[in-house]
């Protein structure tokens, strides 16, 4: 468990060095394409924490995520708050509103209403800002201006002050997953995935540990708001809309379930790539959708779930199949979880 | 309380569409359990086909194109995907939502954003005082009371119902007789996508569409076949009525802007109070 928990520390260690590099040698006309890629990435990489280790669909991810950049930007700019007092505020609300309407939707066991109150959440969020105009902006959205000095270390600019921010916020989500799966709380959240019965039976209640991952993931997802809405000096309503959300899940889905490295090859693929060829955003959604429907139908462990089963199949080519067929294959791809 | 005749009829209409969109998901779901977030498309599809053919061959003969595209591509659709993913909760919501990103932007693209106007059936009808009713309005309530009796009469009384409630009821005990839950499923997906053809054909007619009228209506769906509970067809047609009589009271006396929140916060206190739904005989949880 131990030498495991290292080996991926040091991975995510590497992983943020060479962000941190890149965040220096980026070109300037890239920088925010980079930063898109980190923030997506944390988003995609916190939502694998309800997905991956515990098969809930959260239908509302990005509402969460806009929660934690409209708390900010109001309690900056309304309430007068210094930036970092108003960020650790935000994301402790979006905390308060993830207990508020998780508890009543993950209990429910096979989590349809799971995913139909998520949804819903997002949807009325949706409504309370496009209906009180005065406070949180309408639907045309709010303004922000940055909120930090015009002196930046290494004469950067705003928007690659920012990338090491979102650097900063990418490598505590992959810490925080790397650290909640190699821990009792992993343990169990695999237990209740595997057999929810059975877990109640060995006396841990599911629906608490639903609740701690859905908490977790979602302020996960409001810390990426925090940093986000500051740096991109607007947000609007669009932000946390259903359409974000599923983008999310197919990004994650596409990338492959239960591992870190797929979230970001999910990211990469589908935020970065579109990007570096200038591609239509309408045009992006299409390839994402049939993309998604595509690769939920013939690999659901995603891109490297694939890879990484035909990388084993490889190594191992004279072993025979289990007499009994490969159990649950799909389901649970080699190193799901970990 | 002016206006408050009209307000009804209004409200007897959305919960007429209402049940027509939440039949079909409740159906697919009795019989396949898939949860199908593409549903809102057909509505869609229909829609447009509808005024697309309507502008070239006239609407008595795009009403039937409209039904058979919807009624296609949702065979096809189970034909080639949705079978496959029956008895993988996950996989099916995936590919649905996949599927639901996918037409939203293709329709988008081709259509872009443009709200778009179906034939008018022009004229009024005078009410009780100064209340009118548009004509059109009125049409809309007749058609989709018809055809909820008819669907409420053919599930009772035809083959096809007969083989959709039993798999809802007990898949295996089915699938004894010969009625294999993955066959019923085709049976299911053409009714709900018809349903929902009838569904968009009726809204084009009352209120100008665009690609997100129906992902609008799906979440309308999901909202009154939950708090009927999954799987009943009373249930679904008594929270429909419910939901649009509460929407169209509290639009006209209480917020106008809060519409849609209406439903959401009926839903979540019904889900607290009977996690089951209304109408759940089984206790199933609809959760």
């Amino acid at each position: 468990m131990s030498a495991r928990r290292r080996r991926q520390g040091a991975g995510v260690l590497a992983v943020g060095v060479v962000l941190l590099a890149l965040a220096f040698v980026v070109p300037e006309n890239r920088v925010l394409l980079l930063n898109a890629f980190l923030a997506y990435g944390a988003l995609v990489v916190g939502l694998d924490l309800l997905v991956g280790d515990l098969r809930m669909m959260p239908a509302g991810h990005a509402a969460f995520f806009g929660a934690g950049g409209y708390a900010t930007v109001l309690l900056y700019q309304k309430a007068g708050l210094p930036l970092p007092v108003a960020g650790v505020l935000a994301v402790l609300i979006v905390g308060l509103l993830a207990a508020l309407i998780g508890l009543p939707a993950v209990g429910r066991s096979s989590g349809f209403s799971f995913a139909i109150i998520t949804f819903a959440f997002g949807e009325l969020l949706i409504q309370l800002i496009a209906n009180v105009p005065g406070f949180f902006g309408g639907s045309s959205g709010l303004t922000i201006d940055w909120g930090v000095g015009s002196d930046m270390p290494f004469d950067f600019s705003v928007y690659r002050y920012f990338t090491l921010w979102l650097v900063v916020v990418l490598v505590v989500v992959m810490g925080v997953v790397v650290l909640v799966r190699n821990s009792h709380l992993g343990l169990r959240m695999k237990a209740v995935r595997a057999d929810e019965n059975g877990t109640r039976g060995l006396g841990f209640n599911p629906t608490t540990y639903k609740g701690i991952a859905f908490v977790l993931a979602s302020m996960l997802a409001g810390l990426v708001g925090v940093f986000w809405a500051p740096m991109n000096g607007f947000i609007s309503p669009d932000t946390l809309g259903v359409n974000q959300s599923i983008l999310l899940l197919g990004m994650l889905i596409i990338g492959g379930v239960g591992r870190i490295t797929g979230a970001l090859v999910g990211v990469a693929l589908l935020v970065t790539l579109p990007a570096l060829f200038d591609m239509d955003p309408v045009l992006r959604t299409v390839l994402v959708g049939g993309l998604l429907a595509i690769v939920a139908l013939l690999q659901p462990s995603g891109i490297v779930g694939g890879l990484a089963s035909l990388w084993t199949r490889l190594r191992r080519p004279r072993t025979p199949p289990p007499a009994d067929g490969a159990v649950d294959a799909t389901l649970e791809p080699a190193g799901a979880g970990r | 309380m002016d206006a408050l005749v009209t307000t009804i009829l209004l409200g007897i209409m959305q919960g007429g569409l209402y049940t027509l969109v939440g039949l079909g998901v409740t159906l697919t779901f009795g019989v396949t359990h898939i949860l199908n977030f593409a549903h809102g498309e057909f509505i869609t599809v229909g829609a447009y086909a509808f005024v697309l053919f309507a502008g070239a061959v006239g609407a008595g003969l795009a009403l039937p194109l409209a039904l058979l595209i919807a009624g296609g591509i949702a065979a096809l659709l189970y034909v080639v995907g949705f079978r496959r993913t029956i008895g993988n909760h996950l996989q099916g919501l995936a590919f649905s939502l996949g599927l639901l990103l996918f037409v939203e932007a293709f329709m988008m693209r081709t259509f872009t954003a443009t709200p778009r106007s179906g034939p008018r059936i022009e004229g009024t009808v005078s009410l009780i005082g100064q209340e009118q009713m548009p004509v059109g309005r009125l049409i809309v309530i007749g058609v989709t009371i018809v055809v909820v009796v008819v669907t409420a009469f053919a599930m009772r009384r035809t083959w096809i119902g007969l083989a959709l409630r039993a798999c809802g009821d007990d898949e295996f005990a089915a699938s004894t007789v010969g009625l294999p839950a993955k066959r019923v499923g085709l049976y299911a997906f053409v009714v709900a996508g018809v349903l929902a053809a009838v569904a968009g054909v009726c809204i084009a007619l009352v209120v100008p569409i665009t690609p997100l009228t129906g992902l609008a209506f799906l979440l309308k769906g999901f909202v009154v076949a939950i708090i009927g509970g999954l799987g009943s067809i009373e249930g679904t047609f008594v929270a429909a009525m419910m939901l649009g009589l509460l929407e169209a009271l509290g639009t006209r006396y209480v917020e106008a802007g809060l519409t849609n929140a209406y439903g959401f916060v009926l839903m979540i206190v019904i889900l607290l109070v009977a996690p089951a739904g209304l109408f759940n005989r089984r206790q199933v949880r609809a959760g």
